[in-house]
């Protein structure tokens, strides 16, 4: 199936989960907002999300300093 | 009760209806460091007066560098030295502080009278865990990621995302890369995140 991940085009596994997709792309799970289709998701929101087709991903790596 | 002299000079500036609105938000500040220090300056210097500021540190001497604190206030609470300096700018602001962490559990109910929430947090992780707690809540809410070292300070931009969700920063610059937290920086990202408040009090 295809998603759009940050503005790109990516073939993936069928219902993945976001955790799992994460963690293919590398991505921190505690440093790392993740926008699903228009909405931020909560920490629970990512934790339960499964991936379907057409689904518009943005990953926003957080860093520290403040 | 003695004549109010920020509010004198406001007036100035603001017309009563602008002051009244300006004044009448209760603005959340989940941290009192760097970001959250001057980010209240500029919101009580703008006329706001309602805040609800939580931190759980002390001011130490590697805070002076950029945050507004002074040298004879090193060793104390930073909530309660916050509110001693923001006190001198306008007596007549409201506090609600907290000397604690804030962590997942008890962000909402902290940030429970606060329309507006300012992620002020030092460390990433505590960054994405207001954000994430926060998701959803209406609550406009502005954070911070990449404003450490010393670069080009006009990449320190704003993105909007849905639900009232401001970023400001470079997004790659952090302390994580050993670039030291430093004062003009830290301060334009603050700035940027209380000029969003503003705009958003004024023109809503």
């Amino acid at each position: 199936m295809k998603i759009s991940f940050n503005g790109n085009e990516l073939e993936i596994t069928a219902n993945i989960t976001l955790v799992d997709f994460m963690d293919n792309k590398n991505l921190v799970f505690e440093h790392t907002l993740i926008e699903l289709n228009g909405k931020i998701l909560s920490k629970e929101e990512k934790h339960e999300a499964i991936l379907s087709d057409g689904d518009n991903v943005a990953a926003f790596t957080l860093v520290s300093g403040g | 009760m003695a004549e109010n002299l920020l509010k004198k000079g406001l007036e100035r500036y603001f017309t009563t209806e602008q002051l009244e609105k300006i004044e009448d938000v209760h603005v959340g500040i989940a941290g009192a460091g760097g970001l959250g220090s001057n980010c209240a300056v500029n919101l009580v210097r703008s006329g706001f007066k309602k805040f609800s500021i939580a931190d759980f540190d002390k001011v130490e001497p590697s805070n002076l560098n950029r945050q507004f604190f002074f040298a004879d206030q090193v060793g104390l609470p930073k909530v309660e030295a916050l509110a001693d300096n923001l006190k001198r700018i306008n007596p007549d602001i409201e506090l609600n502080i907290l000397n604690k962490r804030l962590v997942a559990e008890n962000v909402n109910d902290f940030f429970a009278d606060c329309p507006i929430v300012v992620e002020a947090f030092d460390c990433a992780k505590a960054k994405t865990m207001l954000i994430e707690a926060l998701a959803g809540s209406g609550k406009l809410l502005i954070a911070a990621s990449g404003l450490a070292g010393w670069g080009d300070a006009d990449e320190l931009v704003t993105r909007k995302f849905s639900d009232n969700f401001y970023l400001v920063g470079d997004s790659t610059s952090g302390i994580e890369s050993g670039l030291p937290p430093c004062a003009p920086r830290v301060s334009v990202a603050s700035a940027k995140q209380a000029n969003i408040i503003l705009q958003h009090v004024l023109e809503k």
